[in-house]
């Protein structure tokens, strides 16, 4: 048996013209949090759905822990939990009902089933709400509802799909609470999503995925250190700030990342061997030089999303 | 001495849960609140109003004709119409991964739509019978026929939202809505009947005693247990993930409504409502058998591989889901169609003509795999191809019909290798020990037995993987056993030890 929670290997999946996964190989370690990240029909729900055994790949194989999802699906079904991007709730039904429907579903009986409900309950916090109607909830309430669903079978892995977008920032944190405290009651969580630096957070490593091939596994760090363009410096100037967009155009290292009011986000293609102060010297001294009226000049600790998107065009180059 | 019974569970523990979840759902729904008012305000309305004018047994006969039309409206229109959306809802709001997911099966989720539309059907007509004594009690109606009818709308209405559900599977909405109006059309015929029955409850009766009344009825009942199963086994195999196999129980359906039918035909009686019902079901099933894939999941052997040798030979030969054992099935289970027709020949004039009818079917069944095969298309689009190789050939047999008709030339000859063909002419007017009729019973007969060929070639290239699959699934029961029987020694050495 794989010591691996989730083993991948080769999956492929194909709908008609569009090939969804290509050869796509990973693993994850029990009790880790991963999150997986890929532009929308990059394969993210696909792969997740194979996981879960609501698809089958055409070629390859998925263990789910150690147990293979064409071989076990009834089986693997028990050990996983699974969040969609939607909600699933039912009209004319409130949240105790819903839940205790499920419950039943996954054939919780009498007392076990009661007590299940309410350390659910408990958990994502939603005893105040047991009696009202389940189309009446926030995005956030009912995210924790469709959480509190996906826990009744007290699951050792739980697949969420895009469980934080549509979520203001409160409810972002709240998400972001349950799911430390799921690791620590020994989940393993592989959580997709479209806001990185969330991830980046949360997640002890990434999967990055494009055309449903993976382009990255590593954690935070790793991706932004292996970025092609190191560096991303923010230059505020007085005035208008054409002068400055004209010398980053025939500058050769520096590429221009966005446009502000004020000055431009830039980055600054370094080479081996020198110290990073050593090129933000340079600049800084190249551009007052050039009659560029700085005022504000400082490194930005590179975006994940900027990695992605850099990581992204060295792949399509590549 | 209940609670010793049940043990650790409630009583609603036992019943399946989406039918505890639809009741709570719907009882709720302003859908069925507004129903129910509102046909307690019409039953109150026409029964005072019969009340106060009837002077005679005539006049209340014409307030049973109406009141017999609302319960029909009511069991036999709108509640099938209910059910026409129940899985195509949760299709909508994508709800049917999460339940998949559960320890709950596509079966036993249709099951339960299904059986709770029931209920709520029940739950009115229930609310219904205080009418009904009322009436007794003006006098005019025989409670006893009053039940008689009740209960067989009540049986129209369990095969007729059985229809509605299997129906509800379908995505398109067009194709739903165009069976809604098949579905209306079939209703006032119903509700047709059904009037003229309320002037007459005799009349129900008196037609089934003209044949034998104690066989008839068990075997009508009967009957709706296969048909209504098959209905629901569609549904479930539309929403069902690949490793549930939904193939072999629809068989045994078939199998079961075929031996019933046997029985019917043996004993002569209403053969005209068995066979429409059998017929039906010959067509759905044998068409599912020829045009699904097998399914590359070593779970689906499991079952079969626990009866051992004999579950693997009838398996292969016969039950396996997919094309390459459908085949067979769909072979054994015309055969058999002739051999009982050969067999129970109680005086049937046209024995060739269906012969030839039952051979052309088997021919439009097996030719489009065939093709399938021979010119390797795409697996995934099966029924699409199958429906369009059927489409063609029927269009080339109207188009030499046709032709025929305005010019003295026999056209529809040249498509004598065409089972299509040959059908559609056995249908119409091809009379037997004619030249024509050989010419396409030999026709059919050669393509009938060159595409059952090349089916056989292609299962025998199937064999390996076919053996792969089932070796895995021999592991895994093994697997199983070995868990099961270590299960079983800690659970026996635990007390031992203790």
């Amino acid at each position: 048996m794989s010591d691996m929670m989730i083993k991948v290997e080769n999956i492929q999946r194909r709908f008609r013209n569009v090939q969804a996964v290509a050869d796509l190989s990973f693993s994850v370690e029990p009790n880790r949090v991963v999150g997986f990240i890929g532009a929308n029909g990059a394969g993210k729900t696909t792969t997740m759905r194979m996981l879960v055994t609501l698809d089958n790949p055409d070629h390859g194989r998925i263990e789910m822990a150690g147990m293979d999802t064409l071989a076990n699906p009834r089986e693997v079904r028990q050990l996983v939990g699974w969040m969609p991007d939607h909600f699933g709730t039912y009209p004319n039904m409130d949240v105790l009902e819903y839940l205790d429907f499920f419950a039943r579903a996954y054939h919780l009986h009498g007392a076990k089933r009661k007590s299940r409900i309410d350390d659910v309950m408990d958990f994502t916090d939603l005893n105040r709400l047991a009696e009202r109607p389940c189309e009446k909830l926030s995005k956030g309430e009912k995210q924790r509802l469709c959480l509190g669903r996906t826990l009744l079978s007290d699951p050792e892995i739980l697949i969420l799909d895009e469980p934080a977008a549509g979520l203001d920032p409160k409810a972002r944190q709240e998400f972001k609470r349950l799911v430390r405290q799921l690791k620590q009651m020994g989940k393993t969580l592989f959580i997709s999503s479209h806001i990185l630096s969330e991830l980046g957070e949360m997640c002890d490593s990434l999967l990055f995925i494009d055309a449903g091939r993976l382009v990255h596994h590593g954690d935070a760090d790793s991706l932004t250190e292996n970025s092609i363009e190191g560096m991303v410096v923010r230059i505020l100037t007085h005035g208008a700030p054409e002068h400055l967009l004209q010398w980053i155009e025939q500058h050769p290292h520096l590429t221009l990342r966005e446009k502000l009011p004020k000055g431009a986000s830039v980055a600054y293609l370094v080479e081996d061997g020198q110290p990073i102060e050593h090129y933000l010297n340079e600049l800084l001294r190249a551009m007052i030089k050039h009659g560029i009226e700085v005022y504000d000049f400082h490194r930005e600790p590179k975006r994940l999303e900027d990695a992605f998107i850099d990581m992204l065009r060295d792949t399509n180059v590549n | 001495m209940l609670k010793k019974l049940l043990g650790k569970r409630e009583i609603s523990d036992w019943i399946n849960p989406v039918i505890v979840k639809e009741l709570r759902q719907s009882v709720r729904s302003r859908q069925f609140v507004s129903m129910f008012v509102i046909v307690q305000i019409i039953m109150i309305l026409f029964v005072t109003f019969g009340l106060a004018t009837a002077t005679g047994t005539r006049d209340m006969e014409g307030m049973s004709a109406l009141f017999w039309t609302i319960i029909s409206i009511y069991l036999l229109m709108i509640l099938p119409l209910m059910g026409l959306n129940a899985l195509a809802r949760e299709f909508d709001d994508a709800r049917l991964d999460l339940l998949q997911l559960t320890s709950l099966n596509a079966r036993g989720i249709v099951f339960g739509k299904w059986l709770s539309l029931n209920i709520q059907g029940w739950l009115v007509v229930l609310s219904l019978l205080p009418y009904i004594a009322l009436r007794y009690f003006v006098g005019a109606v025989n409670p006893l026929h009053d039940l008689a009818a009740l209960g067989w709308i009540l049986y129209g209405s369990l095969i007729c939202t059985g229809g509605a559900i299997c129906v509800s599977v379908v995505h398109s909405k067009v194709l739903r809505i165009l069976m809604i109006i098949v579905g209306i059309i079939a209703f006032f015929v119903a509700v047709n009947i059904m009037a003229v029955a309320g002037l007459n409850p005799d009349d129900i009766l008196s037609y089934l005693e003209t044949t034998n009344l104690w066989v008839s009825i068990p075997l009508i009942l009967l009957l709706s247990v296969p048909i209504g199963g098959l209905f629901l086994e569609f549904a479930s195999a539309r929403i069902s993930p690949m490793a549930e196999n939904h193939e072999t129980p629809k068989r045994f359906y078939l199998l079961a409504i075929f031996g019933l039918w046997g029985i019917a035909y043996y004993v002569d009686i209403v053969q005209e409502l068995y066979l429409a019902g059998v017929f039906m079901a010959m067509i759905a099933v044998t068409i599912s058998c020829v045009v699904n894939e097998p399914i590359a999941l070593p779970g689906i052997y499991r079952p079969f591989l626990r009866f051992g040798g004999i579950g693997k030979f009838l398996g292969r030969m016969f039950l396996y889901p997919g094309w390459p054992a459908g085949s067979n099935f769909v072979v054994a289970v015309c055969g058999l169609t002739i051999g009982i027709l050969l067999l129970l020949d109680n005086g049937l004039n046209d024995i060739e003509l269906v012969l030839l009818q039952v051979i052309c079917a088997l021919g439009s069944l097996l030719l489009p795999r065939a093709i399938i095969i021979l010119f390797k298309m795409r697996n995934n689009s099966g029924m699409r191809l199958f429906m369009l190789i059927q489409l063609v050939a029927i269009c080339l047999t109207v188009l030499a019909m046709l032709v025929e008709e305005t010019r003295d030339w026999p056209y529809t000859n040249i498509l004598f290798f065409v089972p299509q063909a040959g059908l559609l002419c056995a249908i119409g007017s091809i009379e037997p020990e004619t030249s024509k009729y050989m010419l396409f019973l030999i026709g059919s007969i050669v393509t009938t037995a060159i595409s059952y060929m090349v089916i056989l070639f292609a299962t025998w290239r199937l064999q390996e993987p076919q053996k792969i699959l089932e070796d895995q699934a021999t592991q895994i029961l093994e697997k199983q056993k070995a868990a099961k029987a270590q299960a079983l020694a800690a659970q026996s050495s635990a007390p031992a030890e203790a």
